[in-house]
């Protein structure tokens, strides 16, 4: 199939949606109080634009995933590689791991925001929370399942500890660390938009919160959508990014969700 | 170059409470610079022997020593190569070949890569990950990986026992090339008598982890599985191993 055709037909589904709500909600069928017409949508839309609204709240919402991400990123890899090459010490966080893992973050907003106010902070923690389990067991599995017998090639050949796990373990780790990334990403931008739901002064959660203080629906879903395809183009930009990395790896890491 | 000798080589495992006993008294002369062959049935021992001499396993007992001529040399550089190519499917032909070269000058590592790329064929794909290539040429590669990183003892666990017959002739016979003319101590583990026997200067069997027999065998390369001196060792041999 080619990949025109493939687009085309991801197309189909959501063109029938807009004709569906454009026919019904112009014919009077819908109320258009409760679901603007596209049109409304579009409108707004470009008013958002077009003022720098929609920018601004893009720009803070992206600034927060991106921030929290690496931050997630650079306490998640290391914690991870260290269990996963000094394996007793799984047996004392293995505990608190599985605690706080099936604690969603959103669970634990009130307490940031009591500890860390409804600045930027208690929204990077969120986000940490949110990619840091992703990140944390993807590259955990990746260090402990490394090939015994490609160890022994660096056995054989010599290796320091320190060789077999930057020219073996590490490279074998990476399409399941970018995995782990990529699951933690889509993670932290979910759990973002629910923090600024709660409490924010800006960003898209932020927007939707106050447009339905406003009731104005057109924004809410003028949000909706901004999130649906911010969201899709983060995770395809970062795939294509990291695509290379692991191109060798045919079958693909599996993800921690498809391995529980 | 180096040759090894092993004196009341044994090695014993637990399985479950269980003793078994993998290799015992196990006495072996390997001269410097020859090929020696060693056949025997699956579970003879085979493989234990040579993990133990590279190091992968500890032996239980006995001594190994390694040897220059009459006199006994400190470890010398021992490499091994496996059934599978184990090859890093992260890395290319060429990237496999100057895997073991971690330390060396980039200018020497590529003069020492390329020559090898070009002495087993390999030019053409060297830009090819392991994915992509055939199981002889994977074989070759994790042959040339080992050879690229010149130990002066190579080991050599049934390397061509996935192929298929012709490749595995066809890669017997460089093995012969590249063996003639280089300064190399070969132990080669086979469960094949013929391939036994058109590599090895001296075939050892091997039974029930106990060295039953060592043959020598006086022909010269290349040889031939046609000829009736050929003929004879395979009879002797295989009467050695089936026992009668």
């Amino acid at each position: 199939m080619t990949k025109a055709k493939k687009v085309l037909k991801s197309l189909f589904l959501p063109a029938a949606i807009f004709a569906i709500w454009y026919l019904t909600s112009n014919a009077g069928i819908l109320n258009t109080y409760i679901i603007p017409p596209p049109q409304e949508i579009f409108e707004t839309a470009a008013v958002l634009i077009k003022k720098g609204t929609l920018a601004k709240h893009v720009a803070s919402s992206l600034y927060r995933v991106f921030f929290g991400f690496l931050l997630a990123f650079i306490l998640a890899f290391p914690t991870a590689v260290l269990i996963g090459i000094i394996r007793p010490l799984e047996d004392y966080l293995i505990l608190i791991i599985e605690f706080v893992r099936h604690v969603p973050p959103i669970a634990c907003i009130p307490m940031l925001i009591l500890w860390l106010g409804i600045g930027e902070s208690s929204k990077i923690a969120v986000i940490i929370l949110a990619a840091f389990f992703p990140i944390f067991l993807n590259t955990l599995n990746g260090v402990i399942n490394c090939d015994y017998r490609l160890l022994e090639v660096g056995d054989v050949f010599g290796f320091s500890v320190k060789d077999k796990f930057f020219k073996i373990i590490l490279p074998s780790a990476i399409p399941y660390v970018t995995v782990g990334m990529r699951l933690g990403l889509g993670y932290s931008w979910r759990a973002l938009i629910g923090a600024e739901l709660i409490a924010a002064s800006s960003g898209i959660g932020y927007m939707i919160m106050d447009a339905e203080q406003l009731s104005r629906p057109d924004i809410i879903i003028v949000g909706i959508i901004t999130i649906g395809m911010l969201g899709y183009v983060i995770d395809l930009l970062f795939f294509s990014l990291t695509a290379k990395l692991s191109s060798w790896n045919k079958e693909g890491a599996k993800s921690w969700q498809e391995l529980e | 170059m180096a040759g090894i000798r092993i004196e009341n080589l044994a090695k014993t495992y637990y399985i479950k409470d269980r003793k078994i006993t993998a290799l015992s008294d196990i006495n072996l002369e390997v001269d410097d610079n020859s090929f020696v062959t060693v056949v025997g049935r699956s579970g003879s021992g085979k493989t234990t022997l040579l993990r133990i001499l590279c190091g992968l396993e500890e032996k239980s007992q006995g001594q190994i020593y390694y040897t220059k001529g009459e006199d006994i040399i400190s470890k010398p550089k021992i490499s091994m190569v496996f059934q599978e190519p184990r090859l890093m499917p992260w890395l290319t032909v060429e990237e496999n070949i100057g895997f073991s070269l971690i330390n060396e000058n980039p200018k020497v590592k590529k003069r020492k890569v390329d020559l090898h790329l070009e002495l087993l064929g390999l030019k053409a794909f060297k830009d090819a990950y392991p994915n992509q290539i055939s199981g002889g040429m994977a074989q070759r590669v994790a042959l040339g990986r080992t050879l690229c990183y010149d130990p002066e003892i190579i080991l050599m666990d049934e390397p061509l026992g996935a192929l298929d017959a012709f490749t595995r002739q066809n890669l017997q016979r460089e093995i012969v090339n590249l063996f003639a003319n280089r300064q190399k101590t070969v132990i080669f583990v086979t469960h094949d008598v013929d391939e036994a026997i058109l590599l090895g200067q001296k075939v050892v069997i091997l039974e029930k982890g106990s060295v039953k027999k060592q043959i020598p065998i006086d022909l010269p390369y290349p040889r031939s599985p046609e000829s009736e001196r050929f003929f004879k060792y395979r009879q002797e041999i295989l009467r050695t191993i089936m026992g009668n």
